[in-house]
């Protein structure tokens, strides 16, 4: 079975491109667009990765961020569009796994999601 | 119990009747014995008697006392008064006839069940005759039962007993009269002993019958020296002939005369010492015998504590008067009971009018209130109140006091009225004020006296001023030549001494700008003849004169006048010259402060549009972000079906790809200055070869440099590495290159040259451009900013190349510097630190 991702992305378009990009790599993806509906999907679907945005309405990235390393410790990788409100120093800090500036390229999405699946599969 | 045991005690079988024994000769034998002594032998002996005359077996003699007891005091034969039996028989008969038998005697069986088996027998019972109505028997003094057979007594036998009866009676009677006389002895000996009166007692001879330890204490003297002496003997020698006369008087007729009620008797103690006594006589009468007895109360020291009262309370009222204080002494309601002279003085009240009322009433009415409740307050805590007040007196003046009004002490701590003692203090008063009016004076005159030697300094600037007198008779008395030179008067000061005032003062006004007013002031300060000091004239000729006027007084009296006069035309243009520099000063400083707030408007102004600008980028570039994201997947996923795409679509993909790198750049060239600016960036250091770097960033800009026919000369000497981060420097270089690639004319030539040059990397980047102009050399690196040629000659470009290539250099510690010239070309130097 293919590894399932969970995009948590407020943008339709972004969502979309993601959700084509990642299901030509032959990822199986779910999409969520906003924090409570993500929060929502990662425990209905346990995906066995996470792409979130930061930027979200209603409930934050960095919320959701803890809300998931409350019960897992899956591999997310956050975006975000934002200039200052991100560093990797926080988003290590907050337990991301990766942490990737908008815009960013396919192929550069791609290799750091394969990245993270192949470490989590090491360690499990 | 041993009577039970032993022989009966009443043995009725016997007799004991025995010749001799008539009733008289028993009653006689009775008498006889029982005068002599009631005791109880002798009473058994008459016992024993009655018995034998009557053939009474036994005899008993016993008291029958209220308490319903029978108290045996005599029995024939002994043991009968042990016979509990005969004891309770006759008991019994006692209550009978207590009870109500008055014949004075009682006859009865003797209850047989007493002594069973044994003959019978009989009690005769008989009783004095009763005192004063009680029934006989009840608490008889003396009782007689006689035992025995009946048959041989009679009417005599009862007599008889009654007889011996009585007498014992009256024996008892007697002894108890004797005890109750030495009871009261004994108490009237306390009571006379314990006196703390002195008591002394005189029988018709005057004689000394009984004398206390009061006595002996008022008197000095012992009790057993003045026993049997005359009364008189112990008097004060004064005293002894009146004493004698009123106590003959007394003892002869029964008249007290002079001792009735108390007399005040002078004591002289053989010691010397006086004492004074109170005498109560008292009238005694022993056995028709006329007694002198007398109470005496030693009040010696109530006498002196009178008198010191009386001594001190004339002591007071004498101080009271003549103490120059007012003094009123009230009752605890505060009503006046005592008011001296003084305080009439000060309130103009008569004495009558002060007791009649209240002293506060003579207080001003506006220090009542205050009065009041500090009067209140110090009663409160018992202490006395010391206070300034004022007094309106009677005919309405008012007088500054000094009151003090303390508590006279009464019983239970309550005060028992109050004194107060009110001091004039209106002169002290006075004289406060006048201190306070020195004060002032003092203080005005050293202020003044500044001004005068401000003046007097003045004055020995402009040299000797000009000096005039005149007398109270107008005519000149003192003129010196300072005086004279001020007004151009050549004449000899001295001859014009003694010349009318006026004259000369009309000689000098024509001087001044306004004669007319200087005239005016000239006459008011003579008919004032008050001081006028530094008062500034204005001459026709544009000088200034300062002018002094002091009336000459000689004890109190106008003696001339005094006119000081100089000349401050010089220290005026100065004050002059020197108001103008201040204005000018000030002014100066005030456009100075002017521009300075102008600046600093401006600079908070310019931060703000910085601010605001930094806001607006931020949200821009965020707001481009995510679209570009979308633009960015896209074109690439629309790329990877390349070989399905016509050749015209593959172009426009190539414009969109083209566009949006250029896109991405701007907005991660302000994402970068922004963590630039806040020094958020990571620096990703390693050791570096800047000649590498150089060749690799000059080849990848040769091909479009060369599309545009320009050429990239590239120069690197080896030489040390640097820490740096590879990307970020890279960045340097490329922004570098491609502007100078950009600014150059096709056909044109790049030159990139690195030098190690001592402790730091140069890299020059040069091109034979359009220039900057020199003006505007130090902006360029300003975020935006771009040259005033460029924007003409339309060179695409966001003016954000060289922020980013300052900044990152920065970061690294070096730093940028340019060189251009218009039209000729540019040249930028980056100087980057060598590790050490």
């Amino acid at each position: 079975m293919s590894p399932r991702i969970l995009c948590i992305e407020d943008d339709e378009d972004i969502a979309l491109a993601v959700r084509m990009v990642l299901r030509r790599a032959g990822l199986d993806v779910i999409t969520a667009a906003d924090g409570g509906e993500g929060l929502q999907a990662f425990q209905a679907e346990q995906p066995d990765l996470v792409l979130l945005d930061l930027g979200l309405p209603v409930l934050d990235g960095w919320e959701v961020l803890e809300r998931i390393r409350d019960q897992s410790q899956v591999p997310v990788l956050i975006f975000t569009a934002h200039n200052m409100e991100a560093s990797e120093e926080r988003g290590a800090q907050e337990g991301a796994d990766g942490y990737i500036t908008k815009p960013f390229s396919n192929t550069e999405l791609i290799t750091l999601i394969q990245v993270l699946l192949q470490r989590a599969n090491r360690e499990a | 119990m041993g009577a039970s045991g032993a022989r009966p005690a009443v043995d009725v079988t016997a007799s004991d009747r025995r010749p001799g024994s008539s009733p008289a000769a028993v009653v006689e034998f009775a008498a006889e014995e029982l005068l002599h002594g009631a005791a109880p032998e002798a009473l058994s002996a008459v016992l024993s008697r009655l018995a034998g005359a009557f053939g009474g077996q036994a005899a008993l003699a016993a008291q029958y006392t209220a308490g319903r007891k029978l108290v045996v005091l005599a029995a024939h034969p002994q043991r009968a008064a042990a016979d509990p039996a005969l004891l309770a028989s006759v008991g019994a008969l006692c209550a009978e006839h207590a009870d109500g038998a008055d014949r004075g005697y009682v006859q009865a069986p003797l209850a047989p069940s007493a002594r069973p088996g044994a003959p019978r027998a009989s009690v005769l019972l008989v009783c004095p005759p009763p005192d004063e109505g009680q029934p006989p028997c009840a608490g008889s003094l003396c009782t007689l039962a006689l035992v025995g057979d009946a048959s041989g007594w009679a009417g005599e036998t009862r007599s008889t007993m009654r007889a011996i009866a009585a007498i014992v009676a009256a024996q008892i009677r007697q002894a108890n009269t004797a005890a109750e006389l030495a009871e009261r002895q004994a108490v009237s000996s306390a009571l006379i002993k314990g006196s703390p009166d002195a008591i002394l007692a005189g029988n018709s001879d005057t004689r000394i019958v009984e004398f206390n330890p009061a006595a002996e204490e008022l008197f000095g003297r012992r009790r057993d020296d003045v026993l049997g002496r005359r009364m008189a003997e112990i008097m004060a020698p004064e005293e002894q002939d009146r004493f004698l006369q009123h106590a003959e008087t007394y003892l002869r007729s029964g008249d007290m005369g002079e001792f009735v009620g108390r007399v005040r008797v002078p004591v002289l103690r053989p010691d010397g010492t006086r004492r004074q006594a109170e005498l109560t006589p008292w009238p005694l009468t022993v056995e028709g015998e006329v007694h002198f007895c007398g109470f005496l109360r030693d009040f010696t020291e109530l006498e002196q504590a009178q008198a010191a009262l009386a001594d001190s309370e004339a002591l007071f009222r004498l101080l009271a008067q003549v103490a120059p204080v007012g003094i009123v002494q009230t009752d605890a309601d505060g009503k006046c009971v005592f008011a001296n002279d003084r305080w009439c003085v000060l309130t103009g009240m008569t004495a009558e009018d002060a007791l009649a009322g209240d002293w506060t009433q003579a207080l001003h009415p506006d220090d009542i209130p205050r009065i009041e409740q500090e009067w209140a307050r110090a009663a409160a805590h018992g202490t006395e109140l010391r206070t300034d007040c004022r007094l309106r007196t009677a005919a309405g003046a008012e007088v500054w006091v000094h009151a003090g009004v303390v508590p006279l002490p009464g019983p239970d701590d309550q005060p028992a009225g109050y004194l107060a003692a009110l001091t004039n203090i209106s002169d002290r008063k006075r004289a406060e004020a006048e201190r306070e009016r020195l004060l002032a004076a003092e203080q005005s005159a050293r202020s003044s006296l500044a001004g005068q030697t401000e003046r007097l300094n003045s004055l020995l600037a402009s040299a000797i001023p000009g000096v005039f007198i005149a007398d109270e008779h107008g005519l000149i008395t003192q003129l010196n030549k300072s005086f004279c030179d001020l007004f151009g008067i050549e004449d000899d000061p001295g001859q014009l001494i003694g010349t009318p005032a006026a004259q000369f003062v009309r000689r000098i006004r024509e001087v001044f700008a306004d004669p007319a007013d200087f005239a005016r002031r000239a006459k008011r300060a003579l008919t004032e003849r008050k001081p006028v000091r530094g008062d500034e004239i204005a001459c026709a000729d544009g000088r200034t004169f300062a002018c002094d006027y002091w009336p000459v007084a000689v004890s109190g009296e106008h003696r001339g006048d005094l006119l000081l006069m100089w000349d401050v035309s010089e220290r005026k243009a100065f004050e002059e010259q020197r108001e103008r520099l201040l204005t000018a000063e000030f002014a100066a400083r005030e456009m100075a402060e002017l521009a300075r707030q102008q600046l600093e408007e401006q600079n908070a102004r310019l931060l703000e549009a910085d601010e605001a600008k930094t806001k607006f980028l931020d949200t821009v570039s965020h707001e481009l972000r995510t679209p570009l994201t979308s633009i960015v997947s896209f074109t690439e996923l629309i790329r990877e079906t390349e070989d399905e795409l016509s050749p015209d679509t593959i172009s426009s993909l190539e414009v969109i790809e083209r566009n949006s790198q250029r896109l991405l750049r701007l907005v991660g060239d302000l994402l970068l200055l922004r963590r630039i600016e806040d020094g958020i960036i990571p620096l990703d250091r390693t050791p570096l070869s800047i000649p590498e770097l150089v060749r690799e960033v000059a080849s990848s800009a040769s091909a479009s440099a060369a599309r545009r026919d320009i050429r990239i000369e590239v120069t690197a000497e080896d030489g040390p590495t640097v820490l740096a981060d590879r990307n970020r420097l890279q960045q340097v270089f490329d922004n570098l290159l491609s502007n100078a690639v950009k600014f150059s004319d096709p056909g044109g030539r790049v030159r990139i040259a690195a030098t190690p040059d001592g402790r730091a990397w140069r890299v020059d980047v040069a091109d034979s451009g359009i220039g900057i102009p020199p003006d505007e050399l130090s902006q360029v690196y300003d975020r935006f900013v771009r040259a005033s040629n460029a924007r003409k000659a339309s060179v695409p470009g966001t003016g954000l190349g060289l922020s980013v290539v300052k900044g990152i250099t920065e970061l690294h510690g070096g730093r940028v510097e340019a060189e251009s010239t218009v039209g000729a070309g540019t040249t930028f130097r980056v100087y980057l630190p060598i590790s050490r």
